[in-house]
């Protein structure tokens, strides 16, 4: 089809298309603009019942945990899939050693990235931050730490790694299936416990979602070896 | 043009810009970046979603949906600039086949 229209005509026609889905979403955006914003007054009234003290985590790891346990579940996926993908790779040009540039930046900025980290995740149950937050920076560090020509965990202990992987979903996993035993719901956590639960979900998220976007990373470049 | 509006039809002419890309491209890392761009007009549009009553708290619903989906965007990146690598590993280019003129 596309050797028939041209490059012109394909350009065209996805110039078209391209105005008409902004212009779908630009109206369906429009005409909601005046309507009141969803479910905060919801959400805040049954905060109490969530254990935690901030709203956005009380979503995440309550309201909808099933939710946030699927997207743990893409990541775990997407690593699986890099993972299988790396495996057969061959010919990756040979790395470059890391300059004194990098390699200082690496000693000054990955403590900082630990200390920085590890509290945007212990202050996630009462204000902005938690577990994907404070795994990010975490995340940031590593990939800092390999940049700067260091062998992180991911590199020399696999079983540790995998560990790590798998850590949130497995977590989630706990936290779900553990209710049903009790003769309850999947994931209706008791109110008594949701705080402990909460924060044993949160800190195996936060090492997850680090090791995993630092994997990708990882993986993603060069072999060093 | 209320807050809410300024990031949703930014949001939206982000994502029509991705989506134009993602047609026209033939390079496959091109693709995968447009997708990012169209991924990063939905996180603006939901962002900006969550605050239409100006001046109350935010809706923390699309937030934290958000939150995860910048997570999972990083990771899926990551799973498609692999298989890229891996078809160009394998053919020898990363690019599909140019329309004729």
């Amino acid at each position: 089809m596309s050797s028939r229209l041209g490059r012109v005509g394909l350009w065209l026609i996805a110039a078209v298309g391209s105005v008409l889905v902004f212009g779908a979403v630009a109206g369906a955006l429009l005409e909601i603009a005046d309507q009141p914003a969803g479910l905060e007054a919801m959400v805040v009234a049954a905060l109490p019942d969530s254990g935690v003290g901030h709203p956005v985590t009380g979503v995440l790891l309550n309201f909808r945990a099933y939710d946030t346990w699927l997207e743990v579940a893409v990541l775990l996926s997407a690593v699986v899939g890099v993972a299988a993908l790396r495996a057969g790779e061959v010919g990756a040009p040979p790395p470059e050693e890391p300059g004194p540039v990098m390699r200082g930046l690496a000693e000054v900025l990955v403590p900082v990235t630990v200390v920085l980290g590890f509290f945007v995740l212990s202050v996630g149950s009462q204000g902005p931050g938690g577990a994907f937050q404070g795994g990010a920076v975490l995340a940031g560090g590593l990939v800092v730490l390999h940049l700067g020509g260091y062998r992180w965990v991911g590199e020399t202990r696999p079983g540790l790694l995998w560990a790590g992987l798998v850590a949130a979903a497995a977590a989630f996993a706990v936290a779900a299936v553990a209710p049903v035993l009790a003769g309850g719901e999947l994931l209706q956590i008791p109110l008594w416990r949701a705080h402990a639960t909460i924060v044993m979900v949160e800190v195996a998220v936060a090492v997850s979602v680090a090791v995993t976007l630092a994997f990708v990373f990882v993986a993603a470049s060069p072999h060093r070896r | 043009m209320t807050t809410f509006e300024l990031f949703a039809l930014t949001g939206a002419v982000l994502f029509a810009l991705g989506f134009l890309r993602l047609l026209t491209g033939t390079h496959l890392l091109r693709k995968v970046l447009a997708l990012n761009v169209m991924g990063s007009g939905v996180f603006l549009i939901l962002v900006a979603t969550a605050y239409r009553d100006a001046g109350a708290q935010p809706d923390p619903v699309p937030h934290a949906m958000v939150l995860t989906g910048i997570v999972v965007t990083v990771s899926v990146t990551a799973f498609a600039l692999a298989l890229v690598r891996r078809i160009h590993a394998l053919s020898g280019r990363a690019e599909l086949d140019e329309p004729e003129r």
